[in-house]
């Protein structure tokens, strides 16, 4: 019994950090298009971007930092960590190297 | 004897004073008939207080419904679908009736006509080679993924994405709404169908904004009136479903062919209002003049009130050429764009042209056409006319028509001389053309999966097709002016059968014309001779 309650125990530890790092490619699709895409298309304020213009591992750098606006705002404030987490699996899915690059969000 | 006073003016005094008079009593008139009520824009004035009442009214508030409280399971529609068949039990009885479910038409004669069937066109070319999951993205359904989709399933139809009042819902490959959508949310305020509504497929008909139709695209939710006097919020603020009504949930549609008798009548029987032609608001005699009320015999509205498509910001596509797809640099597929932002080449789709305020393309037609499917044999002319329109000037139910016109070359099997369903859309290694940019394979996967011949050739074909222009209807003081058709090289240069004023010569009724002149001066001339031969003046 408890074994099995430990085996459990060992088993949530490991999956939640597991879910938490992997955000749904599919719902960063609708965030990404929903917040990001608000000022970053093209004529807008915040120029256009579309996931191919970083490589996976630029995206992956970006997102570690966590920060908006070259540094000067946290990307948590803008949109909800977790939503973050899917827009970034959206991107870096997308992202120039990726097998199926992007150009959008739709 | 004569009043002293009253000297008769002379006439050319009275009549100045008349006009004076009559003049200063119909700017009176005019600015009194203005002054209570700031001129409509739109002439009927505009239907964005006739939604805002419709909102109003409703007579139950969804968010009150303890069944649509949730919580939804991210992406699970049907569960919301089963909350709204609770209390409109019969809702998905008659959507799973339409073409928007069923994705053909069920009426005789018309087989293989519709996306889930054997139809083709030229631009994305079919859904059956293996595409489905993909286009079902457009499909009023949930899971619609290949031909195993059970179209008998009521849970499967999909009520938010006509009426979604959000713009938070969207809809992801096999139909599905994409996870992130808050369905509790959406389900709370759903409403009747706006432009965005419809929209959401209809703009975007052909794979992407503007493509397909012409006179449908994404900018007509922010439309000047100049661009669409209906829908524009600065005309008259129409939906869609105001004059495509929609009584149990059959929304008024051309379903491929627009037969005759229903033209300009009721769709179906026992429809109060029917307003899927413009005479249905606007009657048969809608000019002050005469004449121009006798064009409406033979020449649609929409020839003269629509002077060209693709109006608005974006370009139509005019041209799609498979044979050039798949092109790659560094083993990836890239776009080309020119200096008008057009998309000159995408790998996934080949060379193509775009075109902004494009003239109309102009044809008797009668409503009907018909459709090339993938198992007809195709015709030897070339380029192949995909759907040939009927039509003629002496057909009683034909009028000249604008259409835009649109031009592919995509390929077909040589051998069996039929069209071609390729599996485009796919990832990677499934033997997709968009995932592994060979032919071959795509064709051969694409074939199988329709369950149709292939001979294992392929080839690539010229295709044309007519699409009818009927949105983007201009403000009158656009529309064509006389001289545009009766002249030389008129916009009706090619319309045969009939001699049209201005743009025909060399008739017999030229040879009459000048026949009298000659004849005149002929008869004037002998008579004068005579007359001065005779000494007689």
């Amino acid at each position: 019994m408890r074994n099995t309650l430990k085996l459990y125990v060992m088993l949530a530890a490991l999956a939640v950090p597991l879910v938490a790092q992997s955000g749904s490619e599919s719902k960063g699709k609708y965030y990404f298009k929903k917040s990001c895409k608000s000022c970053h298309v093209a004529g807008a304020a915040g120029g256009e971007v579309t996931p191919l213009v970083k490589t996976q591992n630029q995206w992956k750098a970006y997102f570690a930092a966590g920060m908006h606006k070259k540094g000067a705002e946290k990307l948590n404030s803008l949109v909800k960590p977790e939503q973050v987490k899917d827009i970034q699996a959206f991107l870096t899915a997308h992202a120039s190297d990726s097998p199926q690059p992007k150009t959008g969000g739709g | 004897m004569p009043h002293p006073l009253r000297i008769p003016s002379p006439p050319w005094m009275r009549r100045t004073l008349q006009t004076l008079v009559g003049l200063l009593a119909l700017s009176l008139t005019s600015a009194f008939a203005q002054q209570p009520t700031a001129p409509a824009l739109s002439g009927h004035g505009s239907y964005l207080g006739v939604h805002a009442k419709q909102a109003s009214q409703q007579t139950a508030d969804h968010s009150k419904f303890k069944i649509l409280q949730g919580p939804f399971k991210d992406g699970d529609g049907s569960a919301v679908t089963r909350a709204c068949l609770t209390c409109h039990t019969r809702a998905a009885e008659q959507v799973m009736a339409t073409q928007h479910w069923l994705w053909r038409i069920p009426e005789k004669g018309l087989e293989g006509y519709g996306k889930s069937t054997n139809l083709v066109n030229n631009f994305c070319i079919s859904t059956i080679g293996g595409n489905t999951a993909s286009c079902a993205r457009c499909h009023a359904g949930y899971g619609y993924k290949d031909k195993t989709f059970d179209f008998t399933r009521a849970e499967n139809v999909d009520c938010l994405v006509c009426h979604d009042t959000t713009g938070d819902y969207e809809k992801e490959n096999e139909g599905l709404p994409n996870p992130a959508v808050p369905l509790a949310d959406v389900a709370q305020k759903v409403g009747r169908p706006s432009l965005r509504n419809c929209g959401v497929c209809h703009f975007f008909g052909g794979g992407a904004d503007a493509t397909k139709h012409g006179d449908l695209d994404d900018t007509i939710l922010t439309a000047p009136r100049t661009e669409d006097v209906h829908m524009s919020k600065q005309g008259a603020g129409m939906y869609c479903v105001d004059c495509h009504v929609a009584p149990s949930h059959q929304v008024g549609g051309p379903d491929y062919v627009i037969p005759a008798d229903r033209r300009e009548q009721p769709k179906y029987a026992g429809e109060e209002t029917s307003r899927m032609s413009c005479t249905a608001c606007h009657s048969s005699m809608p000019h002050d003049s005469y004449i121009l009320n006798r064009h409406y015999q033979k020449v649609a509205c929409q020839t003269c009130h629509i002077p060209a498509f693709a109006r608005g910001k974006l370009g139509s596509n005019l041209w799609w050429d498979w044979s050039t797809s798949g092109r790659l640099k560094d083993g990836k597929p890239y776009k080309e764009e020119d200096a008008n932002g057009f998309e000159i080449y995408n790998s996934m789709h080949g060379e193509m042209t775009w075109g902004r305020n494009v003239t109309p393309t102009y044809v008797w037609y009668n409503g009907n056409m018909k459709f090339t499917r993938l198992t007809d044999t195709l015709p030897a002319t070339r380029p192949v006319v995909l759907n040939p329109t009927e039509g003629s000037y002496g057909d009683p139910n034909a009028k000249i028509w604008p259409f835009k016109f649109h031009e592919g070359n995509q390929p077909y099997d040589p051998v069996l001389n039929h069209l071609i369903a390729p599996y485009t859309a796919g990832p990677a290694g499934s033997g997709a053309y968009w995932g592994d940019w060979k032919w071959e394979p795509a064709i051969k996967m694409g074939m199988a999966t329709a369950g149709l011949p292939y001979s294992g050739k392929y080839d690539f074909v010229r295709t044309t097709m007519l699409w009818p222009i009927t949105h983007m209807v201009a403000p009158k003081e656009d529309a064509l002016k006389c001289t545009e058709c009766h002249a030389k090289k008129g916009r009706l240069e090619a319309v045969p059968g009939f001699y049209l004023i201005g743009r025909d010569r060399g008739t017999g009724v030229d040879f009459i014309g000048i026949a009298v002149i000659i004849l005149t001066i002929l008869g004037v001339g002998i008579h004068g001779v005579i007359r001065y031969l005779h000494g007689r003046h």
